[in-house]
């Protein structure tokens, strides 16, 4: 679940869905906004999701709390060996949020990673992701 | 021993490893802006506490957002003394990694920030580090910050006692490698010799542990509320030897009878070679016989009425192998500070100014952070905090006094019209960051003074000192028990009020009214005044008075 900003609206909803079903596989969530102390939207749900292990990995990105901006694209780059073998392992990849930029780069950002970790060409690695798409495995929701 | 249990802090003070915890971990915790539970005792022995705003919880959790989480910072500065380049590091690191920016002078005669965020914990150790300042052991279970008085008049005499709290300072450090480790070269130090505390061991002593040193006449740091005091004894300007007091001690909870503020027991007479041998000796009996079941029970005081002075005496004589001297006999005469310029016998002059609860931060028409920040670029001698939260500029040539003077005023950080009422009055910090606090103090006092100022001149005493102290909660930060007047916070906007003090610190107040009002204390304040004005005899303090009265005491 990749959900910075608003973004992080259905995601909200998956892990109430899961706390409710008392789901018992992996889950990871990558959130993003401005400023840690203001905009960890959810902060206290997701702080007990994670103490509860309904939600089992949590990176989060503050853009504007250090002079070089951080992203959730950011994140996935710094986790991206161990993004690949969830991906492997039949991970369901989902984004949601701004459309205009943050998709756009997070999709890049899983080109590389996969590339990277595959060792495929861009084309392959565009291949790859087509693949998940086809097969509902790499879904977005973006405006 | 008792079979009791040992209080939670013994654990984690056992588990923590000599101080490192998992603070590494916490740190790197990206999703929280606290530390975990049990870190957060151990912290305090790296000088630092976690807290939040209180005044924006509830809203935060409507929000679900955690709690603001912040860090309270405290420096080490033993006798409150630094340098104007050391100054201009404090000032910037207060600007540039706190939120509050606020440099805050304390009691315990050191600065201390307000609100860190939990990232930037690292940065303002390393920035007091450049500079060779340290928080170690400013908080914890350990001997505290070092008090000294500041004496800027007997300079030879001040000079050597500053060295004697350094000294001692440093001989009761704790010797773990943890701080270095997690906060400044930031990795673990390789080191094949296993770590050790040759005086505290590992589980450090049962509770904090305060040490002062003074110079008679002037017991501005309250010498008999420490743990462990030395009254330097001089002749002609010699220092010859200390008395040395131990068991003294502000905190007391509500409620509970068995907690009590204690001044401290003279023990007797020692030369100043002894002074490190006779500060271990006191130390380690204390980590050995002191009570590690409750911490509301643990401090020396409570040690020692348990062991009773003459035994905790011989026990001292054992370890340390120095037999004390009879007490030499000392006057003091005040324990507020003296505002304004003296000067000293080394021919150098010494401005101290005065600053409300010790708050240093730009108010409006009251630019004291810059004021200060412009003197300490020009200024050539020293800074000393003094342990009533007001700062001298020491050692100015009297070619330099005039500068130091204009930029004071200029920053209204001197020469305004503060009645000595307000020169003496003292608060803690307490609410919105203190987790301790029941009531407001810091923010609170201020006005209840301009109250305290309207009825001292309708009762003609606006002349008279009067030493008032607020603090927000029983355990006694503002040590508002040696106050002639004091208050301790109950619940929001409601005290005890303590009468009694003798304004030198050597006796402590009574209990008067429990549990009243701001209003209520406007009357019992108006009708003491009323008598005082009325019934005193030349030159009676009112402390004094209130008991000559049979007002308070027997």
């Amino acid at each position: 679940m990749i959900g910075p900003g608003t973004g992080i609206a259905p995601f909200r909803a998956f892990l109430q869905e899961r706390d409710a079903i008392e789901a018992k596989g992996k889950s990871w969530l990558f959130f993003g906004n401005p400023h840690f102390t203001e905009d960890f939207l959810y902060q206290v749900e997701l702080q007990d999701y994670l103490s509860r292990g309904i939600l089992t990995h949590l990176n989060v990105a503050f853009s504007r709390d250090q002079p070089q901006k951080v992203y959730v694209q950011d994140k996935l780059r710094k986790n991206a060996a161990e993004l690949y073998r969830w991906i492997q392992d039949g991970a369901h990849i989902y984004i949601c949020g701004d459309g205009q930029r943050m998709a756009k780069d997070v999709h890049a950002a899983l080109l590389d990673i996969v590339s990277e970790q595959a060792g495929l060409d861009p084309d392959g690695a565009e291949v790859l992701l087509d693949d998940l798409r086809a097969s509902g495995r790499y879904q977005r929701d973006v405006y | 021993m008792s079979e009791k249990k040992l209080s939670a802090n013994e654990g984690i003070k056992t588990r923590s490893n000599f101080l490192r915890g998992t603070i590494t971990d916490g740190l790197a915790n990206e999703i929280t802006g606290a530390l975990a539970a049990d870190d957060t005792q151990v912290t305090k022995f790296h000088g630092f506490y976690q807290q939040d705003d209180r005044d924006i919880r509830a809203e935060r959790k409507e929000q679900k957002l955690e709690p603001l989480h912040s860090f309270m910072l405290r420096a080490r500065v033993p006798g409150g003394v630094c340098t104007p380049a050391q100054w201009l590091t404090i000032n910037n690191i207060a600007d540039e990694l706190t939120m509050s920016g606020s440099i805050r002078l304390t009691t315990r005669q050191t600065f201390q920030y307000h609100g860190i965020l939990k990232g930037d914990i690292r940065p303002v150790i390393q920035g007091l580090h450049s500079v060779l300042l340290d928080s170690i052991a400013a908080c914890g279970d350990v001997n505290r910050n070092v008090l000294a008085t500041t004496n800027p008049i007997e300079s030879s005499l001040h000079k050597d006692v500053y060295q004697w709290a350094v000294r001692i300072s440093e001989h009761l450090l704790p010797k773990t490698r943890a701080y270095h480790e997690i906060w400044i070269d930031n990795e673990k130090v390789a080191s094949s010799e296993p770590e050790e505390e040759p005086i505290y061991g590992p589980t450090y002593l049962p509770r904090k542990f305060k040490t002062a040193v003074v110079v008679p006449p002037h017991n501005d740091v309250d010498v008999y509320t420490n743990d462990l005091g030395f009254i330097a004894i001089a002749e002609n300007g010699v220092l010859t030897g200390f008395n040395v007091t131990a068991g003294g001690g502000m905190g007391a909870t509500h409620g509970e009878p068995d907690t009590y503020p204690r001044l401290a027991s003279d023990l007797g007479f020692i030369k100043p070679d002894d002074t490190l041998k006779v500060a271990e000796a006191i130390l380690t009996t204390q980590r050995d016989f002191g009570n590690r079941e409750s911490r509301k029970h643990a401090r020396l005081k409570y040690t020692i009425d348990r062991m009773g002075v003459d035994a905790f005496r011989k026990e001292v004589e054992a370890r340390s192998g120095v037999t004390f001297e009879p007490v030499v006999p000392v006057t003091f005469t005040q324990q507020g500070d003296r505002l304004g310029w003296v000067e000293g016998e080394d021919g150098k002059h010494h401005l101290t100014l005065f600053i409300e609860n010790g708050r240093i931060l730009d108010f409006p028409g009251r630019p004291l952070k810059t004021g200060l920040l412009e003197i300490a670029k020009v200024h050539k001698g020293d800074f000393r905090m003094t342990a009533n939260q007001n700062i001298i500029v020491a050692g100015v040539a009297p070619e330099d006094r005039k500068q130091i003077e204009q930029l004071a005023r200029k920053h209204n950080l001197y020469g305004g019209t503060l009645t000595v009422l307000r020169e003496n009055a003292m608060a803690c910090v307490a609410l919105p960051t203190c987790a301790l606090a029941m009531a407001e103090a810091e923010r609170y006092l201020p006005d209840l003074i301009t109250h305290y100022e309207a009825l001292q001149v309708k009762h003609g005493i606006e002349k008279d000192a009067i030493v008032v102290r607020m603090t927000g909660c029983p355990n006694g930060c503002g040590r508002p028990y040696v106050a002639e007047i004091g208050f301790v916070g109950k619940a929001p906007g409601r005290y005890n009020m303590h009468i009694g003090g003798n304004g030198l610190g050597t006796r402590l107040n009574t209990l008067y009214k429990e549990n009243i009002t701001e209003a209520t204390i406007l009357e019992e304040t108006d009708a003491l005044f009323a008598r005082y004005a009325a019934e005193r005899v030349a030159g009676e303090r009112f402390g004094d008075f209130v008991h000559r009265a049979g007002i308070v005491g027997a």
